[in-house]
């Protein structure tokens, strides 16, 4: 018995350290390895996001009075907004938003100033629903200002909305100190990046896996290590750790690289960090074996890893949040392993969890690799044909 | 190496689908010997290669293989086996050397011990001075012989080569020849060929067609089993020749070979001496020279490729 | 360039393809997989989402305010009994919004009602989830400021005409009462639920039209190729750019008939039909079809196998794709990023096909996006078909 666990660890070694030297010759590999991270992030942490910046909107303001001016230099001083457009008649400000030219139409009516002083002012906001995202966004950050605004103090300044401790209105009878924890500003960045190495290493997993064993069989040197005194397990295994190692490269290259340069480390435990991604990894690799069962070539290969990885980026609620996911979709979304990484990812990095908030996801991932695993040694058949 | 080789095999069959591959092989060898596997395309060579190799799943009344049954656990009988297939498929971006050493770690084999057999390996197969080069950077005869260098490490008790000469320059083949040479005393060679020289050097042949070992002996053995007397005519035009003596009834076959025109004629169907040489001074173009001639290998095939149409087309 | 060779590489190319159960079941499918995946994931509709509660006060008004926020069926409180224990849930990801209710709660709206300072509550938001907390925020903001406005004076409620119904349609900062603030109705046009299956799904078609067809036609161009029928071919009589066109025509025939099946597929089963022409919607998209097909050729141009197409596209797709503003709003990008992407077709076919599906513009005044489509299709066209006159 002993001899056989000896024998077995010696062959995985075995594969994996030709694995290994096969890595070091591979110059694109260790390209992607190397650049994607700093691609993701900067896309990540610069271009993409849900923010709405530069919004174009126009104003009609039928009061033309110095608190209707000042009502309307709020909701510009956001720095959401562009400098807005004054238009001539609300037919006009209509046709522009439905020629896309603005996404927000404020309307002050003429007895705007004299109900400042009275009591009940109000204005008509029409924004466009198109984008969702942008519009609910852009509707709250001119309801904040609406309900904050102070005709007499001139109006309060809000240089975001979200600012913590929000307050110190008079709006009785209840106010409401809200706060937002662990991303105080709401930055989309924040959100984005905490989750990036779950992308990287789907991307990594999946395709070394999945084009490295079938590779392996287009080039029929899997059928020769075959002919060899091992054992297809453990030439799987074998092939794979390397690629666990270079996953752990990958963590910790990103992680770094999104403290050094966002200034978003982990709050939570490295630790945690360390152990959440060790089933997760395991997981994806095992897709990818999946993935090399069912492909016949390298390109086929490829296509079912990149149509498995982009609806996964979705449905894991890495780019949106599934908690707003309809019933069904979301249930779907919980089968991918990428699902409970990136929720222990964020929990460890912007929510400073450590190893006890992250027992779910841990356990989830665990459950995931094995029901796969078990799946896997059926479709590894011992021999050919 | 002291275990005598052995090969058992009774109603060996595979099936790929709804084709079958093999239908049933018969085949007992018994000791150290190189075995040629000849055979139309599609006969089934490669797969009952792959099977014995223990890469196959197969279905068989008995298939005992150095001792080991094929339809059990093969992990143990593939550490006494050396596979070479038909296609390159050594890792491409590792060295010679390195490929070996891959294949050495998962045979166990001690470093000294490695390093004591790659050196010699590599020197016979003159592969010494590439060592560090990339496989796949190698000529298609340096890359067929790194396969057999490869397959040759664990000094097999059993060796499966699949067509090792294809393709190769006339050099390399020779060469892979006296490396295989080495091993007639010590291991079971099986090797695909479609050489005739080659079947020639084989101690043992098996004819294989529609997945069924149809004909097998020495190749004496097989020769002697054809029912053909080889002639060989020699004129001034051997074409003409070739041709004016298939019209003969009693020819099967009539062909240029060389400055000769090579006939066949059916051993029922020999008529006697003097007609002979009657019948072929008669031809146009003048034979100078008719004399008998041994039976080869191409006459030996060629009957049990014909043999097993006439026997499929008519059951 | 002869009619009759070209008619007989386009059959066997049609040919081929439909044999190809892979390629069919990719060009069926995964058009089909966008839309439903990329049309059912984007909502800002906050439902059931998990909210702690910390009610220190205890009271018939608390519990009713508590009440209140669970009626709507977009929060579900859970209850707490220390502070700790909800900002331990709260880092542990169980609850994404949570309310504080401190103890004098009660004493303190009563005052607030009789004009004394107003009553607090303290709200904490998962920041961690942007879009959850911004949406949640709207939400729980409206019904907490209309429950107590309420609980505290039924009659000034009653005049203030009610706050904004709390439905998603209005996540303003509604309801603020008269002393300082000033009310805001809203009114979200085009899409008054905001649903976001109409807005993906319109960009949806840029994002496979620019992804797959580039994919399929640098893969199925590498892998002919590779296997020598291109070479086979070119003994023939044929041109090579007969023989291009005889591979890429019934490629963009299909794309083009992917482009029915998806309107299709997104009018039936997601209910999300353009507002704008279907003929015209369908002609500028053919037309796009064009653009990746040149781009596909590009890529087959400069790689050696199959699997390197299929990475220089990926590799060259996702950049394009995102910032494409398929899923991230262009206006959002620092100024660099911005400029990039007007470089990008696939800006300016998703920019079109948003305009169509989403607004019903036609062809007028989408005049000037329209041409510099057909500009950069047009480049491309031209540089592809001299990458494939060079290796003759």
């Amino acid at each position: 018995m002993r001899g056989r666990l000896q024998s077995f660890l010696s062959n995985v070694l075995a594969v994996a350290y030709k694995e290994a030297v096969v890595m070091r010759h591979d110059r694109a590999f260790i390209g992607m390895v190397l650049a994607q991270p700093i691609m993701m992030l900067m896309l990540f942490g610069f271009a993409l996001t849900n923010e709405p910046r530069n919004v174009p909107w126009v104003v009609l303001d039928r009061s033309q009075t110095a608190v209707s001016r000042r009502f309307l230099e709020d909701v510009f001083v956001t720095g959401y907004f562009e400098r807005a457009r004054a238009v001539g008649s609300y037919e006009e400000g209509r046709a522009r938003l439905g020629r896309g030219q603005a996404i927000a139409f404020v309307v002050v009516p003429e007895d705007f100033g004299r109900k400042v002083l009275r009591g009940g002012p109000e204005v008509q906001v029409l924004v466009d629903g198109s984008d969702p995202l942008t519009s609910a966004r852009i509707a709250a950050y001119i309801g904040e200002v609406a309900s904050r605004f102070d005709p007499e103090r001139g109006g309060a300044r809000l240089a975001r909305v979200a600012a913590p401790e929000i307050g110190a209105g008079e709006a009785a009878p209840l106010e409401i100190r809200q706060r937002f924890e662990f991303n105080p500003t709401l930055r989309d960045r924040v959100f984005f990046i905490a989750a990036l190495a779950g992308m990287l290493l789907t991307n990594l997993c999946l395709s070394a896996s999945s084009l490295g064993l079938v590779g392996e069989r287009e080039n029929g040197t899997y059928e020769q290590m075959l002919a060899l005194p091992t054992s297809p397990l453990e030439i799987v295994l074998g092939k794979l750790l390397p690629y666990a190692g270079v996953a752990y490269l990958v963590l910790t290259l990103a992680t770094l690289l999104a403290g050094i340069t966002f200034g978003i480390w982990p709050k939570g435990s490295w630790l945690a960090l360390y152990l959440v991604t060790l089933p997760f990894v395991l997981a994806s690799l095992t897709i990818g074996v999946f993935v090399s069962a069912f492909a016949r070539t390298t390109a086929q290969a490829v296509f079912i890893t990149v149509f498995f990885i982009l609806p996964s980026f979705v449905l894991s609620g890495t780019m949106f949040p599934y908690q707003l996911m309809p019933d069904g979709v979301r249930q779907i979304g919980g089968l991918l392993p990428l699902r409970w990484y990136q929720i222990a990812l964020r929990r460890i990095i912007e929510r400073g969890a450590g190893l006890e908030e992250v027992a779910i996801p841990l356990v989830a991932l665990s459950a995931i690799f094995l029901v796969l695993l078990t799946a896997v040694r059926r479709l590894v058949k011992p021999r050919l044909g | 190496m002291s275990v005598q080789p052995s090969l058992r095999l009774r109603g060996l069959r595979k099936r790929f689908g709804q084709r079958s591959a093999l239908d049933g092989v018969d085949l007992t060898l018994e000791g150290p010997q190189i075995v040629g596997i000849v055979g139309p395309d599609g006969a089934g060579k490669t797969t009952l290669l792959r099977a014995i190799a223990g890469l196959l799943e197969i279905a068989a009344d008995e298939a005992s293989v150095l001792g080991f049954d094929l339809r059990k656990d093969v992990r143990a009988l593939k550490a006494q086996i050396g596979y070479v297939p038909q296609s390159f498929s050594l890792h491409r971006d590792l060295s010679v050397y390195e490929n070996l050493r891959f294949t050495a770690r998962l045979h166990r084999l001690g470093n000294e011990e490695f390093e004591r057999r790659t050196e010699s390996l590599l020197a016979r197969t003159g592969l010494l001075p590439f060592a560090d080069r990339p496989a796949g950077a190698l000529s298609g005869g340096m890359k067929q012989k790194l396969s057999i260098a490869n397959a040759l490490l664990p000094e097999p008790a059993l060796l499966a080569l699949d067509e090792p000469t294809a393709g190769v320059d006339v050099m390399a083949r020779d060469e892979i020849w006296r490396i295989l040479e080495e091993r007639r005393g010590k291991s079971l060679v099986l090797i695909s060929t479609s050489y005739l020289d080659e079947t020639e050097a084989c101690d043992r042949l098996l004819y294989l067609d529609e997945g069924r070992v149809v004909a097998q002996g020495t190749p004496a053995e097989l020769r002697a089993q054809v029912p053909v007397r080889l002639l060989r005519a020699w004129g001034s035009d051997p074409r003409a020749i070739a041709k004016a003596a298939g019209a003969l009834p009693y020819v099967v076959s009539a062909r240029v070979r060389g400055p000769f025109a090579r006939i066949e004629i059916a051993a029922e169907e020999l008529p006697g001496e003097a007609r002979l040489y009657a019948d072929f001074a008669g031809l146009v173009p003048r034979v100078r020279l008719l004399e008998p001639a041994p039976v080869d290998m191409e006459s030996a095939l060629l009957f049990l490729s014909r043999k097993q149409t006439q026997g499929t087309s008519a059951p | 360039m002869n009619p009759r060779r070209l008619w007989t590489l386009l059959v066997r190319e049609a040919r081929a393809t439909w044999r190809n159960p892979f390629t069919m079941t990719i060009l069926v499918a995964v058009p089909l997989a966008a839309l439903l995946v990329f049309g059912f994931v984007l909502s800002t509709e906050v439902e059931r989402l998990p909210l702690g509660v910390h009610d220190a006060s205890g009271t018939a008004s608390s519990r009713r305010l508590v009440a209140e926020l669970a009626a709507k069926g977009t929060f579900v409180p859970r209850a707490f009994a220390t502070r700790e224990g909800l900002d331990h849930a709260l880092v542990a990801g169980q609850i994404s919004a949570a309310v504080v209710i401190p103890p004098d709660f009660d004493r303190r709206l009563r005052e607030a009602a009789a004009g004394g300072a107003p009553a607090e509550i303290q709200v904490l938001y998962d920041g961690g989830e942007t879009v959850l907390a911004g949406n949640s925020e709207a939400f729980l903001r409206t019904l907490a400021l209309s429950t107590v406005a309420e609980l505290s004076s039924g009659a000034r409620a009653q005049a203030m005409g009610g706050p904004a119904a709390p439905s998603h349609v209005s996540p303003s900062g509604a309801a603020g009462p008269a002393s300082g603030g000033v009310r805001v109705v809203t009114r979200a046009l085009f899409n008054p639920k905001l649903d976001g299956s109409r807005f993906m799904v319109s960009g949806t078609f840029g994002f496979v039209l620019s992804f797959l067809t580039a994919l399929i036609t640098a893969v199925s161009i590498v892998s002919e190729r590779l296997s020598g029928t291109f070479e086979q071919l070119q003994v023939t009589p044929a041109t090579s750019l007969e023989i291009l066109l005889g591979k890429i025509l019934p490629l963009g025939a299909v794309f083009a008939a992917d482009v029915v099946l998806m309107v299709l597929a997104a009018g039936f089963l997601l209910g999300v039909w353009p507002e704008g022409s279907v003929v015209f919607f369908v002609i500028v998209s053919s037309f796009y079809v064009l653009t990746s097909l040149s781009l596909g050729l590009l890529i087959s141009a400069t790689s050696a196998t199959a699997a390197e197409a299929v990475q220089k596209t990926v590799l060259f797709s996702i950049p394009l794709v995102q910032l494409s503003g398929f899923a991230f709003p262009i206006r959002n990008m620092p100024a660099p990023f911005r400029w990039l992407a007007e470089l990008f077709p696939a800006t300016h076919y998703i920019r079109v096909s948003r305009a169509i599906y989403l607004r019903g513009e036609g062809p007028l005044s989408l005049l000037p996006e329209l041409s510099l489509l057909a500009f950069f299709t047009l480049i491309l066209v031209g540089v592809a078909l001299r990458s494939i006159e060079g290796r003759e």
